[in-house]
């Protein structure tokens, strides 16, 4: 093996990795701290295009094997399409949470440094997990993407409530990650190997019940541990308070970005190394579906605060997410997978939009996130209001918006596996959620302004950031809303070579 | 039976022990010491079967030399960010962290 | 299950009863021989002979647990340097290039520790 091949593969994240380094030296060293959202960003911005040059590369055959994927160091990391799609998703969430977060943190004279650095480091780890085609290497990506977020949602450490976020989330992930790494030793005892596709061999060769129930033991302890970190339910319990007290970019980021890295890392892994083996885990996962579409939208009617909220319906989207993973794995098609990687991008445009509209608003008055404050939102800052709207109405999925291409996908998917009543189950939670939206949009709209709701006097650290990006996340859920056939061609074609090896 | 169940049922036991001490235990610090317990049964389990199973490649010790640095990356930060909550409310009670809920 | 591996674990067994029973002998005998007569300066503390000042279980200052937390990282760091000397050679200038960028990294968490003043006893 070329050890140069090998940095190939793997170098989008190098550049983001490097990025993290560059950011904690510049901080070390440079008394201006505005520049280092710029430098931060533009590693983010790099490792993308690095990524998009690789795509087209691998798309056209030239350096790249286009029926083959590049692999590096003994099997651990290839480069494929699919790990490249998930790479820009990671940095244009990445980039999206720096512009939100700039303002946010100069208002609380938070250090801005370790916040980026940190973040770049997230964002390495993500990038490692959808990377990884090894167990070893995809716990390490795990634990590299977990451990600097713990930090994060603490970062505001002197708010009693974001260091009670901080700690909880420690304590939930750090618990759930015992559980992936035993369970993942337990594939390692089932096959003998360590990587996906040894996996994969290793596992058609068991044979025996006592084997079996081995396997079994190890999926359900690979699935907590993945439940854990996309927060289905019953494992949900940490997400909304963490999501509550945690900074709200950071909520943000938490949401969409190590989300959307943990769906698709897990569902490369469970297509990968154990697509064969679907019987064994299937129930497990349908429970896991059901329960969390149905208890998150249920449990998000009655919030009054709109984080929380968020963070139950976030919930509610990691159920709907779950789907893809049944369609692709009971159908043994990609459709399944593409589907998510699709929903992934709607989700994060979505979710990153209405938690920039809550910093936004954060920015400019005193907020505390209650749905009551935010009334007659559409007087006094009707632009935001506006913005919130189009989000709020894609996040129930009605057309003509992403939030209705990506269900509509994932539906089709589950329906075309012939799960029919799965998908019933969800179209029925995605009404009930309409509930929930729509009353955020009532509000804004039909509800008069709380005592109090002043505009503070224009503030001294400049909005650009959030404005900008709200209203670009806006304008990507409309436009991909009307042509959504691009980014579902793309997706289709990130799955179409790993599925099934 | 041969001397690889021996092992995985001393690595479930303790991963057992570590995850009953996660749940049950309100000091955050105990709960961290149950969280490694839980690694280490990972880690036993990782090198017996490296060691006993037969055709199974040498990866697992190399994973467990991993999750030994891993474990102790967590438990810095971990420890760091109970540093920090101390600070504020001079309790290591979990249950006496009971700003958010709802 | 093989019987010789019953039997191995057998002279294991019987170890540690014999272990046990023969620390309860001893602290049976040395109770039934030996006189007892408890008088205060018997029962004062022993250790360097002067009384213990305050609890022993009082809080130790926060700034320990900092330096404890730097050493544990770097020290455990340290474990991937063993097995990458015993394939040193078969690695060749790859390997080793890589344990360099390796060492750096942690350097340079050495470098921003103590430029952010987490060294200092302040």
């Amino acid at each position: 093996m070329n050890a140069g091949n090998a940095v190939v593969v793997i170098l989008p994240g190098v550049v983001v990795a490097v990025g993290a380094f560059v950011v904690f030296l510049v901080d070390l060293f440079v008394a201006r701290k505005a520049v280092l959202a710029w430098i931060a960003a533009a590693g983010l911005i790099t490792g993308a295009a690095v990524a998009v040059g690789q795509w087209i590369s691998v798309s056209n055959g030239l350096h790249f094997n286009a029926r083959k994927p590049q692999t590096g160091f003994a099997g651990m990391v290839s480069l494929d399409k699919y790990a490249l799609f998930c790479v820009v998703l990671f940095a244009g969430i990445g980039v999206a949470t720096i512009m939100l977060s700039d303002a946010y943190l100069a208002r609380r004279k938070a250090a801005r440094g370790e916040f980026y650095g940190l973040l770049l480091l997230v964002i390495t780890g993500m990038i490692g997990m959808v990377v990884s085609t090894d167990v070893v290497a995809f716990f390490v990506s795990f634990e590299l993407m977990s451990l600097p977020t713990y930090v994060l949602a603490g970062y505001l450490w002197r708010d009693e409530r974001s260091g009670e976020a901080s700690i909880k989330y420690f304590v939930t992930g750090a618990f759930s990650s015992a559980i992936l790494a035993f369970g993942l030793a337990l594939v390692y005892g089932a096959s003998g190997q360590t990587t996906y596709s040894g996996i994969a061999a290793g596992l058609a060769k068991l044979s025996g019940l006592d084997a079996r129930g081995f396997l079994v033991v190890a999926f359900v302890l690979v699935v907590t541990g993945f439940g854990f970190k996309i927060s289905a339910v019953p494992f949900h319990n940490w997400a909304p308070d963490v999501y509550e007290g945690a900074p709200t970019p950071v909520t943000a980021f938490m949401a969409t970005g190590v989300k959307a890295a943990a769906f698709a890392g897990f569902a490369r892994l469970f297509v990968a190394a154990a697509g064969l083996q679907w019987q064994t885990w299937a129930h497990t996962m349908t429970i896991l579906a059901v329960l969390t579409m149905v208890v998150g939208n249920v449990l998000a009617l009655p919030q009054r605060n709109l984080k929380r909220m968020l963070a139950y319906s976030s919930i509610a989207h990691a159920g709907y997410l779950t789907l893809g993973l049944i369609a692709a794995g009971t159908s043994g098609k990609p459709l399944g997978i593409a589907a998510i990687l699709f929903y992934l991008f709607a989700y994060a445009l979505m979710n990153l939009g209405a938690f920039g509209v809550l910093i936004w608003i954060r920015n400019r008055r005193k907020f505390a996130y209650t749905l009551g404050e935010i009334g007659g939102l559409a007087r006094t800052m009707p632009w935001a209001a506006i913005l919130m709207a189009v989000f709020m109405v894609s996040l129930t999925g009605i057309p003509p918006t992403i939030g209705f291409w990506g269900k509509f996908y994932l539906f089709t998917a589950v329906v075309q596996a012939n799960l029919t009543w799965l998908a019933i189950v969800a179209v029925i939670m995605s009404s009930v959620s309409a509930y929930y939206y729509l009353r955020v949009v009532w509000y804004m709209y039909f509800r008069e302004a709380p005592q109090g709701a002043e505009m503070e006097a224009e503030p001294k650290s400049s909005q650009l950031g959030v404005t900008v990006a709200v209203s670009l996340a806006a304008a990507g859920v409309l436009v991909v809303g009307l042509f959504p056939e691009p980014l579902l061609k793309a997706a289709e074609g990130a799955v179409r070579l790993i599925f099934g090896g | 039976m041969n001397a690889l169940y021996w092992w995985l049922t001393l690595a479930v036991l303790l991963f057992c022990i570590g995850a009953f001490g996660v749940l049950v235990r309100r000091n955050v610090i105990v709960v961290v010491m149950c969280l490694e317990l839980m690694l280490n049964a990972v880690n036993i389990a990782l090198v017996a079967i490296s060691n006993f199973r037969a055709g199974a490649l040498g990866a697992g010790t190399l994973f467990s030399l991993f999750i030994i640095t891993l474990a102790a990356a967590e438990v810095t930060v971990g420890l760091a960010i109970v540093i920090a909550n101390y600070r504020n409310r001079r309790t290591v009670q979990t249950d006496q962290y009971d700003e958010l809920k709802g | 299950m093989t019987s010789e591996y019953l039997t191995n674990w057998l002279y294991v067994w019987f170890f540690i009863a014999a272990g046990g029973a023969l620390v309860v002998l001893i602290l049976l005998f040395s109770k039934l021989i030996n006189p007892s007569h408890l008088t205060a300066e018997k029962l004062a503390p022993y250790e360097c002979g002067i009384p213990p000042v305050g609890n022993p279980w009082a809080p130790f200052a926060v700034r320990y647990y900092v330096f404890g937390l730097l050493f544990l990282v770097f020290d455990v760091e340290a474990v991937f340097l063993f097995p990458w000397t015993l394939v040193f050679r078969t690695l060749g200038t790859a390997g080793f290039v890589e344990m360099l960028l390796f060492i750096a990294v942690l350097g340079f968490g050495l470098l921003y520790a103590w430029r952010k003043g987490a060294l200092e006893w302040a």
